[in-house]
C-alpha cells in the first residue's frame, strides 16, 4: 500500500496521535487523529477529491486551509464538506460525489460550446426552460441532501449566545497573537480566535531559521516562535483562546460579530475594540490546466508538508521568487524531495530574500527568471509542465518552449489580503499593488475603523516578523485606546515603532515603505466621514 | 480539454471572462452575474483577483474597487443561526 507520509524529517517529529481508519467509498484506509481528512486521502495516494460542477474536471485540494472549494466530498452523509479542514474520526464514511454527467462528459466536451452562452441556452422558448434545468441539475452539482429528513436537530446545534469583551482578535497568527500578548500582558480582557484547530497560522509551518534583526525573532525557526508565543498566550488568565471558530461577520449597527463554532453552532461576541488580522490568500495563476490535481498553492504544499508530514509528490517546480516560493522550496528539500526549479516571470534576478536564495541555490536547484508556465501536462494528475521564456513585454517569446519533469506544480506567486472581513467595518478600501491588493486606508495607529484596527498581512503583505511587529503595536495602541495606558505602553509603543522602521529600512522596502505612507492618514474619521 | 480556469467554483474559463468583456459586460458586477466569477461558495477567494486583472488589462489601468463584500463570508448551516443551543 502507498503511504506517502515522511517519518524521518530532519528538524520537524510529527505527532499524528492514534491510528484510526477511515473508509473512502468503502475501502479502508490508514490515518491518524491530528490529521485532516483530505491530509490523510493524500497520504493514502488518492489525488482526485472532486470533479468540478460544470465540465467535471479532476479536482485535487488546492490551498488547503479551507479557502477554496476543491477538496469538497461528502463526509458521514454530510455533502460538501471541506475535507482539508474536517480532522479524521474512527470509521468515517467518505464519499466521491458522482453524477451522470461524470460519464457523459466525454460526450459534452465533443459539442464545444462557446464561451459565455451557457446563459442564454434553453431560455427561449419559455417553457422549456423550467424542464431544461430540472434534467440538467439532475446531470450535474455538487452534493445531493438525502431524501428523507433527519431527525430532531442534535443539541448541540444553534447559538452559544453572546460574549462580551474589551478586545476581540480575529485571527491567531504571528500579528494576532503578538497583539493578545501586547494586550493581555495590561489587562484587558480579550478573545482571540482562528479558524484552525490550534493558534500560529502560518508561523507553525516555518521549518527555516529567521534571519531578520528584530530581536525576539532571529536565529528562531518559525514554528519554534509559534509555540512559545502560543505558550506566552496559554499564561494570561484574561486571554480567552477559541479555536476552530471562523468569524463570518460583522454586524456595525449593532456591533456584533458573528462567528461559526464547531458542531454546527453560532457565537456572537460584543467587543469595545476589533482587531483584524485574517492574514492573506494565496494569488494563482491562469495557465492551461490549472485546475488539475497536483498545481497547488504553495502555502498548501507547505500545510501539507509541514504539519502534516505528507510528502505532496516526487519531483516538483515552483513558480514565483518572492519569499514564498523561495522557502517552500527550501522546505521541500529539507523533507527530501526533488526540486526541478524555481521558476519566475519576474525580470528582477530575484524578488525574495538574497538568503534565502542563496540557501536553495547551494542544493543545486535552479533559480530561473523570466520565465513562465505555458501548460500543465497530463489529464488526472499533473506529469509534467510546458515552460517558456518571456520577451520583455510579458509575451511568451517565439520557439522557446520547453518541457520540465515533475509530479506536483506549486504556485507561490504572491498572496492577496484577505480583505472580507475587513469590509463588513466599512473602511476606505484602496487598491494598492505593493501591498498586494486591496487594503483599508488606516491612521497611525493601524485604525481603520471606528473601532477597528489591522495589523499582518491582511494590512499590507510583508513577511511574519512585521506582522509580529504590527501586531504588537495595535495592541499597544488598543491598550491606549481602552483607557488602561501609561508610560510603560507608551515607551512599548516607541519601542516597537523603531525596530519596526529599522525593519523595513532596508533598500528592498523602499517602494514598500512609500506605499504603506500612502495610505496612512492623520485623521482617520475624515476619512469615512 | 486544456482549459484556463480562473473561477474554481463555477468552472469559468478565462476566455469565457474575455468573451463576456468583449459583449460589453466590462465591468465587475455585470461580469459577475453573467459568468458567475466570484460568486461560488468560495466568494472570490481565488477568482476576484485574477478576474481584476483581466478587466484591468481591458481598461489598461487597475481596478479602484472589488464587488460588495457581505456577512456571511464563511459558509454557515441554517440550523446554527435559526436554534438554541441547549446549555450543559
Amino acid at each position: 500500500m502507498v503511504d506517502w507520509r515522511i517519518y524521518d524529517h530532519p528538524i520537524l517529529e510529527f505527532d499524528r496521535g492514534k491510528e484510526v481508519t477511515i473508509y473512502l467509498d468503502g475501502k479502508p484506509m490508514k490515518a491518524y487523529e491530528s490529521e485532516t481528512v483530505a491530509a490523510a486521502l493524500y497520504a493514502n495516494g488518492l489525488r482526485e477529491f472532486s470533479k468540478s460542477i460544470k465540465y467535471r474536471r479532476p479536482r485535487g485540494f488546492f490551498c488547503a486551509i479551507g479557502r477554496c472549494s476543491a477538496c469538497m466530498m461528502e463526509v458521514d452523509g454530510v455533502p460538501n464538506v471541506r475535507t482539508c479542514v474536517a480532522m479524521c474520526k474512527e470509521g468515517m464514511q467518505i464519499k466521491r460525489q458522482k453524477y451522470p454527467a461524470d460519464y457523459l462528459n466525454p460526450i459534452l466536451n465533443l459539442m464545444k460550446l462557446p464561451p459565455a452562452v451557457y446563459m442564454r441556452l434553453m431560455t427561449r422558448p419559455s417553457f422549456i426552460y423550467k424542464p431544461a434545468m430540472t434534467v440538467m441539475r439532475e446531470l450535474t452539482g455538487l452534493g445531493k441532501f438525502k431524501k428523507t429528513l433527519p431527525g430532531p436537530a442534535p443539541t448541540t446545534m444553534g447559538s452559544e449566545g453572546t460574549l462580551e469583551t474589551d478586545f476581540l482578535v480575529v485571527g491567531g497568527g504571528p500579528a494576532g497573537m503578538q497583539a493578545s500578548i501586547e494586550a493581555g500582558q495590561r489587562g484587558a480582557n480579550i478573545i482571540i480566535i482562528d479558524d484552525k484547530d490550534r493558534l500560529g497560522g502560518q508561523l507553525l509551518k516555518q521549518t527555516h531559521t529567521f534571519f531578520s534583526d528584530v530581536k525576539y525573532a532571529a536565529g528562531k525557526r518559525g514554528f519554534k516562535l509559534g509555540e512559545q508565543m502560543i505558550a506566552q498566550l496559554s499564561e494570561l488568565p484574561n486571554v480567552k483562546v477559541l479555536t476552530e471558530t471562523a468569524a463570518v461577520g460583522y454586524y456595525p449597527k449593532e456591533n456584533v460579530m458573528l462567528m461559526k463554532r464547531p458542531g454546527n453552532a453560532t457565537l456572537k461576541v460584543k467587543a469595545k475594540k476589533y482587531l483584524v488580522a485574517t492574514g492573506a490568500y494565496e494569488k494563482t495563476l491562469v495557465f492551461e490546466n490549472n485546475d488539475i490535481p497536483g498545481v497547488y498553492g504553495a502555502g498548501g504544499v507547505q500545510t501539507l508538508l509541514n504539519v502534516f508530514g505528507v510528502k505532496p509528490g516526487n519531483r516538483g517546480i515552483l513558480l514565483g521568487t518572492g519569499n514564498v516560493a523561495l522557502m517552500v522550496a527550501y522546505h521541500l528539500i529539507q523533507a527530501g524531495i526533488e526540486v526541478a526549479g524555481v521558476y519566475a516571470p519576474s525580470f528582477r534576478r530575484v524578488r525574495g530574500y538574497f538568503v534565502h536564495a542563496a540557501k536553495i541555490q547551494r542544493h543545486g536547484v535552479p533559480i530561473v527568471t523570466r520565465h513562465t508556465i505555458v501548460k500543465a501536462l497530463g489529464k488526472d494528475e499533473v506529469k509534467g509542465a510546458i515552460m517558456t521564456r518571456l520577451n520583455p513585454d510579458y509575451t511568451p517569446a517565439e520557439g522557446s518552449q520547453f518541457h520540465v519533469d515533475c509530479d506536483f506544480i506549486c504556485i507561490g506567486v504572491g498572496l492577496n489580503p484577505a480583505y472580507d472581513l475587513v469590509q463588513l467595518f466599512n473602511p476606505q478600501m484602496v487598491n494598492n499593488g505593493t501591498l498586494g491588493g486591496m487594503v483599508p486606508i488606516r491612521d497611525k495607529t493601524f485604525r481603520f475603523a471606528p473601532n477597528a484596527y489591522i495589523a499582518g498581512d491582511c494590512g499590507s503583505i510583508e513577511e511574519a516578523t512585521t506582522a509580529m511587529l504590527e501586531g504588537g503595536l495595535a495592541g499597544l495602541y488598543v491598550t491606549e485606546a481602552l483607557g488602561r495606558g501609561d508610560e510603560g505602553v507608551t515607551a512599548k509603543i516607541e519601542e516597537y515603532t523603531h525596530t519596526l522602521e529599522e525593519d523595513r529600512g532596508s533598500p528592498f522596502s523602499t517602494r514598500l515603505k512609500a506605499a504603506i505612507e500612502e495610505i496612512t492618514v492623520e485623521d482617520i474619521e475624515e476619512v469615512l466621514n | 480539454m486544456a482549459k484556463k480556469i480562473v473561477c474554481r467554483c463555477h468552472d469559468v474559463t478565462e476566455s469565457d471572462i474575455e468573451a463576456a468583456i468583449e459583449a460589453g459586460y466590462n465591468d465587475l458586477e455585470t461580469l459577475k452575474r453573467i459568468t458567475g466569477v466570484t460568486t461560488g461558495h468560495c466568494q472570490g477567494k481565488t477568482c476576484l483577483s485574477l478576474t481584476m486583472d483581466i478587466l484591468g488589462r481591458y481598461k489598461g489601468a487597475r481596478l479602484p474597487q472589488t464587488t460588495r463584500i457581505r456577512a456571511p463570508i464563511d459558509p454557515v448551516t441554517l440550523g446554527s443561526l435559526v436554534t438554541k443551543k441547549e446549555t450543559k
